[in-house]
């Protein structure tokens, strides 16, 4: 587990849907290796289908 | 983590057995002087909410020099209180904590809250250098103890006050002990020391310090000097070059993202 701190800066956010994007701040062009594979659903979800929160 | 014991040293363990047999008149005198529970003049403990001044010390000596257990005796209670003139009531604790000293105050009818102290400064070859609380690195360990004052309120609850009087050989600011209170036979508190709060137990008897938990790191959320707070929030790593997903409630009002 990466357990390292990084400062994060607000991209955009949306305060009704209540969502918001961060960046983190990396000094260095450093990237993340180890990024899971996310998607993101354009579709309307079903009353009951599992989300990740 | 495995629990750390430390002995609270007290005088009386340090006199040899032997001194008892040889020199009886030496050791009676070091009963009168340090050993037997002493007494402590203080001024001006018929009010609420008033300051006292623990006078005792008057003498420049090392800290350890003071380990003990006293008694504070009051001057002016039988008026008040029906107690007898020199009944003891509270007591204090001269305790060694790692390499520091303690001042406890054990009570069970006032509680005590530490002021100030005009006389608790420090000391080189004689000379006052500065007060407590301005001492610099270079801080060496003899203080003095007088005119440290106090504020105290009725209370049927046992309480101790608990203050740092001198500073390690480093010169790092003494760990502070706070929240220290009675649960069953047990005593137990806190104490801030590099930035870790510790929780301890002390044995009613001040005979042992158990350190019961190492916990998080005093941070400025929970530090008290500072009004900031914080808190958590999960999100989503969505693209290697650091873009989080969260929710707008996690960073609302939020100052700093880290």
């Amino acid at each position: 587990m990466n357990s390292n701190k990084y400062n994060a800066n607000v991209v955009i956010f949306d305060k009704i849907n209540d969502i918001a994007i961060l960046k983190i701040d990396f000094e260095d062009g450093q990237i993340f290796n180890n990024v899971i594979p996310y998607c993101i659903k354009t579709e309307i979800i079903d009353v009951g289908s599992s989300v990740f929160t | 983590m495995g629990f750390d014991y430390l002995k609270v040293k007290f005088i009386f363990k340090k006199i040899n057995m032997k001194i008892l047999v040889v020199m009886p008149l030496f050791l009676l005198s070091l009963i009168t002087e340090s050993l037997c529970q002493k007494d402590v003049n203080i001024e001006n403990m018929s009010g609420r909410t008033e300051s006292f001044w623990l006078d005792y010390f008057g003498k420049k000596k090392e800290a350890s020099a003071f380990e003990g257990i006293y008694t504070l005796v009051t001057q002016d209670y039988d008026e008040r209180r029906g107690l007898k003139t020199n009944e003891r009531v509270d007591k204090i604790i001269v305790v060694q904590i790692n390499q520091y000293h303690y001042i406890l105050l054990e009570s069970v009818n006032h509680r005590f809250k530490y002021v100030k102290s005009t006389g608790l400064g420090y000391y080189v070859k004689g000379e006052r250098l500065g007060d407590y609380d301005n001492m610099s690195k270079d801080a060496p360990k003899y203080f003095n103890f007088w005119g440290t004052a106090f504020e105290f309120n009725e209370t049927d609850k046992f309480n101790i006050t608990i203050f740092p009087v001198d500073f390690d050989v480093k010169g790092a600011k003494v760990p502070y002990l706070s929240t220290v209170e009675k649960y069953g036979k047990n005593i137990v508190g806190q104490i801030i020391d590099n930035n870790l709060i510790y929780s301890i137990s002390i044995d009613k008897n001040y005979s042992e310090i158990k350190i019961l938990s190492k916990e998080f790191p005093l941070t400025e959320s929970n530090n008290k000097s500072s009004p900031e707070w914080s808190s958590n929030g999960t999100g989503f790593l969505i693209h290697d070059s650091g873009y989080i997903v969260t929710n707008h409630h996690v960073i609302d009002s939020a100052r700093k993202l880290k």
